[in-house]
């Protein structure tokens, strides 16, 4: 961390002075394409304004909302004859229809899982990285050493790259394969016992409402705590789980953007993974499980659901 | 059918009780019914959609055991009898039945279970939990049977609560409506109509009382008022019909009064202008019959004694000239022609010697009997007037009575008010001395009542009665400011009353009996023969001052029967010439044979000189012309009784 702050700082000390003067001289446009514009993606499309609106820049924001555009295909027409500087796309939807069209613009992502490489795309992911998170699961559950997951085949690679962190970290990581989504209770039945706590990943192959809900019942039934995907697993029956700040991460974006129009290379800023992490604790379901969250933990947590 | 007003009230409440109630009972039945039908549909539906809903993922992935749990729990539920899981080819997933198996379900409701999948464009979807579009799918169906015994059960618990309560509420505001209705409008009305009933016949004491201040008590005061005022206007409407029954009778009475009255003043009048004629032909008559008489004197006295048949002739003519001018007498005592000298007199004095009069002379089988006020009040009359009136009455009496009956004589006084002014014209008010004399006789009709003091008026034969005795008595009590009331009844008897105005004055002491010529008493006992009573009467009281004892005959048989008695006694016999019955001769002759020495003294009207001579001859020792004086009378016995 501190050597990342420090790395951004020397950064800002070697651009900002060129980046401010280039910008004073003329006004940027910036075009931003958004799926919808509510919940988490409105959340960073607001911070992603507030960013700006703290810069001496002269900006110019064009809003894409593709919900509401009659015809998606005549948006990147519209950006090209606006003059478009720089393309930000929050959520995948978004971003994969402009790395797909846009070839000549920068274009920086938001709100996706799984970054997207190119020589002209660059963003901020939502996933943050699997030692980070084993770092925190370590310290809400010190006893923690067998780590259950349910895979399907689109994220064995996924759980390749877990099970390193997990063996670097001295963990076991207990992985199942689920072929079919029927099956899910036939293998959570499976590894429930063997278990001290779920890991969930983002399938959406495996998780559906039914299985989550399933899953939470099982998991106060069975007295396994769940890592749970985002707040709102959180507030269903997941034990614990670990977000980025969506606001922050629309600010992160910004952040890019503003190097890049300051004329940094787009394929030297690598995607970033969230600089902010929210945690979220759930301190009814810990009672229930029988488990006890280190007062340390959990004066570091974001939001506490108590009695 | 009459029916009375209590009961078509209480069927009229009982109606409108009983339908209102009845059709609310009948409404909240079907409310509690729908109600509760309503609220085990909605339980059941909610418990299916529940079931559809939870085994949403169960179904999803043929999770039979889950199913099973999930079934199995809802059976536990009231009601519930049957459920059963099903995917979407129908083959069944899980099944449960409460208690015993094979008991059907009344009714069932089934339901789809529904997944509604997510599309999710990325995984990161699942991390921001915002699905773009939801796919719905049926994926199977759940069924819950229920049974209704719970729900029948309920409705009839609701329905035998809501008749009770429909009962109660039939039955006690009926209850109350009719006990209030009974208490403050029947009985009232019983108690008007009974009241009004008792109007109706008449009773008009009747009041109602009812201590309500309602219209029923203002009814109830409004009817007493009523009969109040009726009350009123029909006892005055009594007092009016009394007055006018008063009014009619007074009326009638008085119009009686007025006509007795006029009948009264006509017969006074009658009386007032016979009087004033019969006066006035007497007064003559008695001068022609003295006339007559004289004549007839004097031609005899010019005959010779030779000439016997003209003797007889004149006698003859003498005797019915000295008959009328007795009958012209009366007729002028009748007209009260006479002046008599006015003494004051004790009437009880002159009754008791009628009575010892009537005691010899009557009928042995009529009783006399006699009521004497001892102090009788003084009237001022002439006694031998007084002596005579009354005398004419009992005469009437005795002759009215034949052998038999009783005849009372009264006396007293008497106060007459002004109410007595209707018994008599004369009658006037006063201290009066009353003399009743009654007989049990045979009475008097009509027709004689109405003549019965005019002179000559008789129903005896002719020869028997002239008509004048009571005509006489008439004139008489009338001279003395008296009258006389009559009462009889045929058959029964009659009854006078002789008024006659009492005076304040006393009694007078009897004069000392005038120095007598004491050569004209005597001792001894002398019977007096006559058939008229005033004779009779005269004569004892004379002879009695006399020192003589008299003893009375009215006729010739009984002068003979007393005779043969007292012979002894008997020292001279005083005979009347003329008698009904017997004469004078004949009874001389019967007295003769018994005892030859008799001594007889022969009283005749008329001057007989061949007679007299022919009767001394056959014994007579004297004769006596009537009328003779007393002094004559005393002189003659005298001089008969000291000749031996
Ligand atoms: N007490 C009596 N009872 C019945 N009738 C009577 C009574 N007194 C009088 N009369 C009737 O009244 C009539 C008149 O009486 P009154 O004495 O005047 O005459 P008289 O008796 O007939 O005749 P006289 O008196 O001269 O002998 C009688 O004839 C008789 O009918
Ligand atoms: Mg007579």
């Amino acid at each position: 961390m501190n050597y990342l702050k420090r790395y951004f700082l020397v950064l800002l000390l070697l651009f900002g002075l060129t980046a401010f003067l280039w910008a004073k001289q003329r006004e940027m446009t910036i075009s931003v394409i958004l799926p919808y514009k509510s919940g988490p993606y409105n959340l960073a499309l607001e911070g992603f304004k507030k960013f700006w609106a703290e810069q001496e820049v002269n900006i110019r924001l064009l809003e894409h909302n593709l919900a509401k555009e009659p015809m998606p295909e005549l948006v990147f027409k519209e950006i090209e004859d606006k003059k478009t500087d720089i393309v930000l796309t929050i959520g995948s939807k978004a971003t994969h229809f402009a790395n797909k069209d846009i070839k000549n613009i920068p274009v920086v992502f938001s709100m996706i899982l799984t970054p997207v490489t190119g020589t002209n795309i660059t963003g901020v992911s939502l996933n943050i990285p699997s030692s980070i998170k084993i770092n925190y699961l370590k310290k809400i559950l010190p006893n923690a050493k067998r780590i259950g997951v349910l895979y399907s085949s689109k994220t064995e690679e996924k759980i390749k790259e877990l099970s390193f962190a997990c063996a670097k970290m001295k963990l076991q990581l207990i992985a199942e394969k689920v072929e079919s989504a029927k099956d899910f209770p036939t293998h959570l039945k499976k590894i429930s016992p063997q278990i001290d706590c779920f890991w969930m990943i983002p399938d959406s192959e495996i998780f559906s409402p039914q299985a989550v809900k399933h899953l939470l019942i099982e998991s106060i039934r069975n007295k396994f705590p769940v890592m749970g995907l985002s707040y709102s697993y959180v507030k269903a029956g997941a034990l614990f789980s670990l977000d980025g700040d969506y606001e922050d991460l629309g600010e992160q974006a910004g952040m890019l953007i503003l190097r890049i129009l300051s004329g940094e290379k787009v394929s030297r800023l690598p995607p970033e993974p969230p600089r902010k992490i929210n945690l979220f604790l759930n301190q009814i379901v810990a009672e229930k499980i029988g488990i006890e969250i280190p007062a340390k933990v959990i004066q570091e947590a974001t939001s506490v659901i108590k009695k | 059918m009459k029916l009375n007003i209590t009961t078509k009230i209480v069927f009229i409440i009982f109606i409108v009780i009983f339908s209102f109630s009845g059709f609310l009972g009948w409404y909240f039945i079907r409310h509690e019914r729908n109600a509760l039908r309503v609220e085990l549909d909605e339980r059941i539906i909610s418990l299916t959609n529940g079931l559809a809903y939870n085994s949403e993922y169960y179904v999803l992935t043929e999770n039979k055991e889950e199913l099973a749990r999930l079934a199995n729990k809802l059976t536990e539920e009231k009601d519930i009898v049957y459920v059963s899981i099903r995917n979407q080819e129908g083959s069944l997933l899980a099944e449960a039945l409460k208690g015993k198996a094979g008991k059907e379900p009344d009714e069932k409701f089934t339901r789809k279970v529904l997944n509604y999948q997510p599309e999710y464009k990325g995984d990161e979807e699942l991390i921001l939990a915002s699905p773009q579009q939801l796919r719905k799918k049926v994926i199977g169906h759940v069924s819950i049977g229920f049974s209704l015994a719970s729900f029948k059960k309920k409705t009839l618990e609701v329905k035998k609560t809501i008749l009770w309560l429909l009962v109660l509420t039939i039955i006690l505001p009926t209850i109350i409506i009719v006990s209030l209705m009974n208490r403050w409008i029947i009985a009232p009305i019983k108690k008007l109509v009974l009241a009004t009933k008792k109007v109706a016949q008449g009773d008009l004491d009747v009041t109602v009382s009812l201590r309500t201040k309602d219209e029923m008590g203002i009814l109830a005061d409004s009817f007493n008022e009523m009969v109040h005022q009726l009350q009123k206007s029909y006892q005055a409407l009594q007092e009016t019909r009394n007055n006018l029954e008063t009014r009619a009778t007074e009326l009638s009475k008085a119009y009686e009064k007025l006509k007795e009255t006029q009948t009264q003043l006509i017969q006074a009048d009658k009386m007032s202008a016979i009087g004033t004629l019969a006066g006035g032909i007497a007064h003559d008559f008695n001068n022609l019959l003295f006339v007559i008489l004289g004549n007839a004197s004097l031609l005899k006295s010019d005959l010779p004694a030779s000439e016997k048949s003209q003797h007889n002739l004149l006698d003859n003519i003498a005797i019915s000239a000295t008959y009328g001018s007795e009958l012209t007498k009366n007729l002028l005592a009748f007209a009260r022609r006479e002046k008599y000298t006015l003494d004051i007199m004790d009437v009880n004095q002159v009754i008791k010697e009628i009575v010892n009069l009537l005691s010899h002379t009557v009928e042995k089988m009529i009783s006399i009997e006699t009521h004497l006020a001892p102090a009788l009040a003084t009237v001022k009359a002439n006694a031998a007037q007084i002596h005579q009136a009354i005398l004419n009455i009992c005469i009437n009496a005795k002759e009215a009575m034949a052998r038999k009956g009783k005849l009372t004589i009264e006396t007293k006084n008497i106060t007459l008010d002004e109410s007595y002014k209707n018994t008599h014209i004369d009658a006037r008010p006063g201290e009066f001395v009353m003399i009743l004399i009654s007989d049990t006789g045979i009475g008097m009709d009509e027709k004689t009542l109405h003549h019965l003091f005019e002179p000559f008026f008789t129903t005896k034969e002719t020869g028997k009665g002239t008509g004048l005795g009571l005509s006489v008595s008439y004139g008489i009590v009338k001279s003395f400011k008296g009258f006389i009331n009559v009462y009889s009844e045929k058959n029964k008897g009659t009854c006078f009353k002789i008024y006659i105005p009492a005076s304040k004055e006393k009694l007078k002491p009897k004069p000392a009996v005038k120095k007598q010529d004491l050569s004209l008493e005597g001792t001894e006992t002398i019977m007096l023969v006559d058939d008229n009573l005033n004779i009779l009467s005269m004569g004892k009281t004379f002879l009695e001052r006399y020192g003589y004892r008299v003893i009375l005959a009215a006729n010739g048989e009984k002068a003979a029967e007393i005779y043969q008695q007292k012979k002894d006694a008997i020292d001279l016999v005083i005979l009347d010439f003329i008698m009904p019955g017997w004469s004078g001769q004949e009874t001389l002759e019967e007295l003769k044979k018994i005892d030859p020495e008799i001594k007889v003294l022969i009283a005749s009207g008329y001057s007989l000189d061949s007679q007299e001579k022919d009767l001394l001859q056959k014994g007579a020792k004297g004769f006596l012309l009537k009328p003779f004086s007393m002094q004559v009378l005393l002189e003659t016995v005298k001089k008969i009784l000291t000749k031996t």
